[in-house]
């Protein structure tokens, strides 16, 4: 078992005209990992996906997924990568046997177990026509397509996107069963922090094309830190901070989010004089939500003034 | 493999099964019309169309049949490709262990099968009615169905243009149709050689190309610099053979809207009054003229004479064409028309009763019943009577140009060069009116209105009732090939003719039209006419439409023509105009350069790309332009200036691109190993 | 075995801290006694849909902390608590927590005296099943 990174890029950069939606990627994925891929709607990462799997050809730079070029991914290669898509499209006239049986024809190692396991799982019938299927029973076939074939390496781009709370359930424990071999990976992107928070190891996060993230979970939640500061009076203006997320700014206090809380953003925050400065906890997702939303100070959505009695 | 053939078979089947649907349907009421009529009006005395009694030969058919074929291939592979255009179905299709050549070729393989069932089916069952008998009252031979196969075979062509449209993802719109352009030239080459291999030649050519086009595009993705050298170079073909149809229709466009070269005014010709005075005629004008130039009126209202009552004191006259070569037939019909005419296989000759008489080129008359549409009676041609024929030489001059028969029930003549025949299927009789072999053989014959045949040998002009005894008979010295064309009129006084000897088409303006009046086989008279002006292209539109012209580049002018000096023997020389065609080609060298110099294309690109422009001008840039990819441009943090963005190096200073600017918040930090 | 574990994500404690908290919690209470076997890694983290790494830490948070031991072959088990703190570390560790008690408790306007007979009454609850010390 060798311990290569399964997947592996370099540079990788994609261009949708003028405008860059992934650049200069390097990313490495550790074998036996769990490793969740976040950002924002639109922030690229089905675009890397689709250029790890050799769908989509990068720009510029490239990378390697379980040793192989991915601008030549070899059939051998692919056999070893299962790919869930966002919308799990699949044919819509087939029936689910068939498209078991089609898709079994293919792969020379097949589990007929893991197949039909997975499709009693989500509750289908075997003559059921796909275009009759519910969202979630579509994506618990492709999931059922995707795993019969054992792959090493699973990719799945937003596969809990519209499905029920049963469903995605169902999506989260067929990941952690996939983690009893521990040289198989999952490679995912999400939107839902929570399932994220169960079920990965580390995690990467494409701020609008560029990388800014990437580490164990509890690191991230480690570097992320919110402040709290209180003042007598109106808060005064925030000096520029090193690592500064997010502020949010009350009547009599300040509400700071950073990235690598150290001494010296605590010497430069004392220096506005508050009351008090503590360091309540931050949750995962909030933690998250800070990261991934704008930058800067920000209050809320209404103005102030139009809240006087 | 198998299995990616039984799920296109399946995905697309209801749609082969409509076109089948379709195009049976369609055949089946023009074959039922057709013979229809063909029945109905046997009892009229309407002449016999072998069109409506064999359908393979008809050009309703064949019209019907090429248009779907086409338009099924077109759709069918447009829908192949487009029905997986979802990038997730795509992904679906596209990620299994397979190479993606294969899953191409079960595409296409599939393709191909669903358009031999949508398409080939109501052929073949056509086919097999005709072959059926007592279905179809005519004969029948294995060669007629080429066509049919040459249009089916095309259709293939359209698939694969139909792919190729879908399968590239081109912002400009326009480009993705371009495929259809190697296609409509397929469809032009088939029309002017559709003999069976050269049919075959030209739709395994190009539809190689395109497959190869679409093979490269599929495998790419879409993205030109990620394609085989392969399907570079046909897509590349394909691109530029539509950019120049492209630029023909534009230029041709412009000719027609614009500057209007070509003018439609009918000749004028001259005629004969009863009373042997000559007059010209000038259709477009509508006026008539005696030799001073006066122009005739009509007495009572003054106006213009019309041609109507001008015709009321017009002799009754007849022509006939003098040829004494024997031309090849496919020259005198050319191309498409007379591979797909009757005439190749039959002319319906006569008809009695409910009984269709058909002259086979076995020289055979075949019988075939209209009512049990069954072969009733074959023998041989005036069997016993020694005549022989050979086809199609010896039938060119007949029945195609010369037979004047409203009524088909009567006999009708039938030259084989030497020989003047009537022929009668009623009694099976050939009769000879006129042999011709002392006299130098027949130049030429026409029936006229009341049943008299003017004909042409090279002493003598006669014109003779059926019967074979002679009327009117004068010498005639062939002065050909300046005259290939004698008018007979017939006047009012006893025994007096007029006959008029027409220069050639090219020739007219040059020669006089000569006119001989004779009475009782004696000349009376001789005279001059002056030359009547060809209606054609006035010189400054002439040049016009060569300047539109001009897009067509030097090499395939030269290569056109060269061809035509050998293939037709026609004279070549290089004009000035060939040589202005070289300054398109030569804005195209620039231009493309200039192009390549802006995608900082590679030396070997520039070279390859300019290769492309030289031999083929226009067309070539306008390939350039549809097929290259214009990635963006930045500022290269070295040097400054702008460099493309999918190149790992600067082209101007080799330097790399600077990673993204940090803004501080990064987290990074290596994977620790694995936990317990 | 009595222990019944609930997780929720999106909390401000990490979910490894709060699988080794209510293990604390339920040996403190008495719902786990010496000698009691734990699920394995592998079988919590599947019933609680969790990474299995998350767990893994948990347990080896609370075997540093001397609350269970792993054996091998035979599985994860509560032992006698040892101390493995110094007193010093052991009352830095409080600290945060009574400050969140005391806060609470002046925010409920409990008088310190309440507070500390709560106090008292709580740890006689606890006293018999917790043993010496």
């Amino acid at each position: 078992m060798n311990d290569a990174p399964v997947i592996q890029t370099h540079g990788l950069t994609r261009y949708y005209g003028a405008k860059a939606v992934v650049q200069d990627l390097n990313l490495e994925i550790p074998r036996g990992s769990v490793f969740a891929f976040l950002g924002r709607n639109g922030s690229g990462k089905t675009t890397t996906i689709r250029m790890l799997l050799g769908l989509l050809a990068p720009t510029r730079g490239g990378g390697r997924v379980l040793g192989c070029d991915i601008r030549a991914l070899t059939p051998d290669v692919r056999a070893r990568i299962g790919y869930l898509t966002e919308e799990h499209r699949l044919y819509d006239w087939m029936k689910v046997k068939e498209i078991g049986e089609f898709q079994a024809a293919f792969y020379p190692r097949w589990h007929p177990k893991i197949f039909s396991g997975v499709i009693g799982h989500f509750g289908l019938r075997p003559e059921a026509r796909v275009k009759e299927l519910s969202r979630g029973q579509r994506a618990g076939l492709a999931l059922a397509l995707t795993l019969a074939p054992d792959p090493e390496l699973l990719i799945l781009d937003d596969p809990a996107l519209g499905l029920d709370p049963v469903a995605r359930r169902s999506l989260v424990e067929s990941m952690i069963y996939l983690t009893r071999r521990s040289d198989r990976t999952i490679f995912f992107s999400s939107h839902n922090l929570g399932d994220v928070e169960r079920v990965a190891d580390q995690i990467a996060v494409l701020d609008y094309s560029v990388l800014r993230v990437c580490c164990s979970l509890e690191t991230f939640r480690a570097s992320v830190q919110e402040v709290l500061l209180r003042f007598a009076g109106a808060p005064p203006p925030l000096p520029p901070i090193p690592g500064l997320l997010q502020a949010f700014r009350t009547a009599h206090e300040l509400r700071v989010t950073c990235v690598h809380y150290n001494r010296e953003t605590e010497a430069a925050l004392r220096k506005l004089s508050p009351l008090s400065l503590e360091l309540p906890p931050l949750g995962l997702e909030d933690a998250f939500i800070s990261y991934l939303g704008e930058r800067g100070e920000k209050s809320f959505i209404l103005a102030d003034a139009e809240e006087e009695p | 493999m198998k299995q990616l053939f039984i799920k296109e078979w399946r995905e697309h089947f209801k749609a082969a099964l409509l076109a089948l649907a379709t195009l049976s349907l369609l055949l089946i009421l023009v074959v039922w019309n057709d013979l229809v009529k063909s029945v109905v009006l046997a009892d009229t005395n309407s002449s016999l169309s072998a069109e409506m009694l064999q359908p393979l030969v008809s050009s309703d058919v064949l019209g019907i049949s090429s248009f779907f074929c086409a338009i099924f291939g077109l759709l069918l592979g447009w829908l192949q490709i487009q029905a997986e255009k979802h990038p997730d179905l795509r992904a679906f299709l596209l990620h299994r262990p397979v190479e993606r050549t294969t899953i191409f070729w079960s595409k296409v393989l599939s393709g191909g099968a669903l358009y031999a069932f949508g398409a080939g089916v109501p052929l073949a069952g056509l086919v097999i009615y005709v072959l059926i008998p007592g279905h179809i009252p005519a004969p029948f031979e294995w060669a007629m169905v080429q066509p049919l196969t040459n249009v089916f075979l095309l259709g293939l062509v359209f698939y694969a243009a139909g792919l190729l449209t879908a399968v590239r993802p081109v912002r400009w719109y326009g480009s993705r149709v371009f495929g259809l352009g190697l296609a409509f030239l397929a469809s032009y080459a088939l029309f002017k050689w559709p003999d069976f291999l050269r049919a075959l030649a030209t739709i395994v050519l190009a539809g190689a190309i395109l497959v190869a086009a679409v093979w490269g595009a599929f495998l790419a993705g879409g993205t030109w610099r990620e394609q085989p050298g392969p399907g570079k170079l046909a897509l590349s073909f394909a691109c530029t053979v539509a950019g120049l149809l492209l630029c023909l229709l534009a230029a041709v466009l412009l000719m027609e809207f614009l500057f209007r070269p070509f003018v439609n005014t009918p000749n004028s010709f001259y005629q004969f009054s009863r009373d042997g005075v000559v007059y010209r005629v000038n259709p477009g004008a509508v006026t008539i003229e005696d030799l001073d130039g006066r122009i005739l009126r009509d007495e009572k209202t003054g106006q213009n004479l019309s041609e109507e009552d001008f015709y009321k004191t017009m002799s009754v006259h007849v022509s006939t064409a003098v040829n004494f070569q024997r031309p090849r037939p496919e020259d005198q019909l050319g191309g498409w028309r007379w591979y797909c005419s009757s005439t190749r296989y039959f002319i319906p000759w006569q008809r009695t009763d409910k009984t269709v008489w058909y002259l086979t080129r076995a020289g055979r008359f075949a019988a075939y019943d209209l009512a049990t549409r069954r072969r009733v009676d074959d023998q041989e041609l005036g069997a016993g009577s020694g005549v022989h024929f050979n086809w199609p030489e010896d039938f060119y001059q007949n029945a195609i140009f010369n037979s004047f028969s409203t009524d088909p029930r009567q006999p009708r003549l039938l030259t084989s060069g030497q020989t003047l025949y009537r022929v009668d299927g009623a009694d099976r009789t050939v009769k000879t009116l006129l042999a011709a072999a002392n006299e130098g053989g027949l130049g030429g014959y026409a029936e006229s209105a009341d049943q008299q045949v003017l004909v042409v040998t090279r002493k003598f002009v006669r014109l003779m009732n059926l019967q074979g005894g002679v009327e009117f008979q004068t010498s005639y010295d062939a002065v050909l090939p300046d005259y290939p064309q004698i008018t007979l009129s017939r006047l009012d006084a006893a025994n007096e003719f007029a006959l008029l000897f027409n220069p050639g088409y090219g020739l007219s303006p040059k020669l006089p039209v000569e006119v001989e009046w004779v009475q009782d086989g004696q000349i009376l008279r001789q005279q001059k006419l002056p030359p009547l002006p060809v209606p054609g292209v006035d010189p400054y539109n002439r040049r016009v439409e060569e300047c539109c012209l001009l897009v067509i580049p030097t090499s395939l002018r030269v290569g056109v023509e060269e061809f035509f000096h050998v293939y037709y023997k026609q004279a070549y020389h290089f004009d000035r105009w060939d040589a202005c065609s070289l300054i398109p080609v030569g804005f195209s060298l620039l231009i493309g350069w200039g192009l390549g110099r802006r995608l900082r294309l590679t030396f070997r690109e520039q070279a390859a790309w300019a290769a492309f422009n030289l031999i083929f001008g226009v067309g070539g840039v306008l390939a350039f332009l549809s097929v290259q990819e214009w990635p963006a441009r930045e500022r290269c943090p070295q040097c400054q200036k702008l460099r493309r963005v999918d190149r790992e190096h600067c082209e101007h200073c080799g330097g790399g691109f600077a990673p993204p600017a940090r803004n501080g918040t990064e987290i990074f930090a290596p994977a620790p190993a694995r936990p317990v | 075995m009595n222990l019944n574990v609930v997780i929720s994500t999106g909390s401000t404690t990490p979910i490894y801290k709060q699988i080794a908290d209510q293990v604390k919690l339920a040996v403190a209470t008495g719902r786990l006694a010496v000698a009691d076997q734990l699920p394995s890694v592998r079988t919590l983290a599947e019933s609680l849909v969790l990474n299995p790494n998350t767990v893994a830490r948990a347990y080896a948070d609370l075997a540093r902390d001397g609350v269970l031991e792993s054996r091998p072959g035979r599985g994860v088990f509560i032992i006698q608590k040892r101390r493995v703190f110094a007193r010093e570390e052991g009352r830095r560790r409080l600290e945060p927590l009574l400050d969140a008690l005391l806060g609470e408790a002046m925010a409920m306007d409990f008088t310190p005296e309440e507070l500390l007979a709560a106090v008292a009454k709580k740890i006689s609850q606890w006293k018999p099943e917790k043993g010496a010390e």
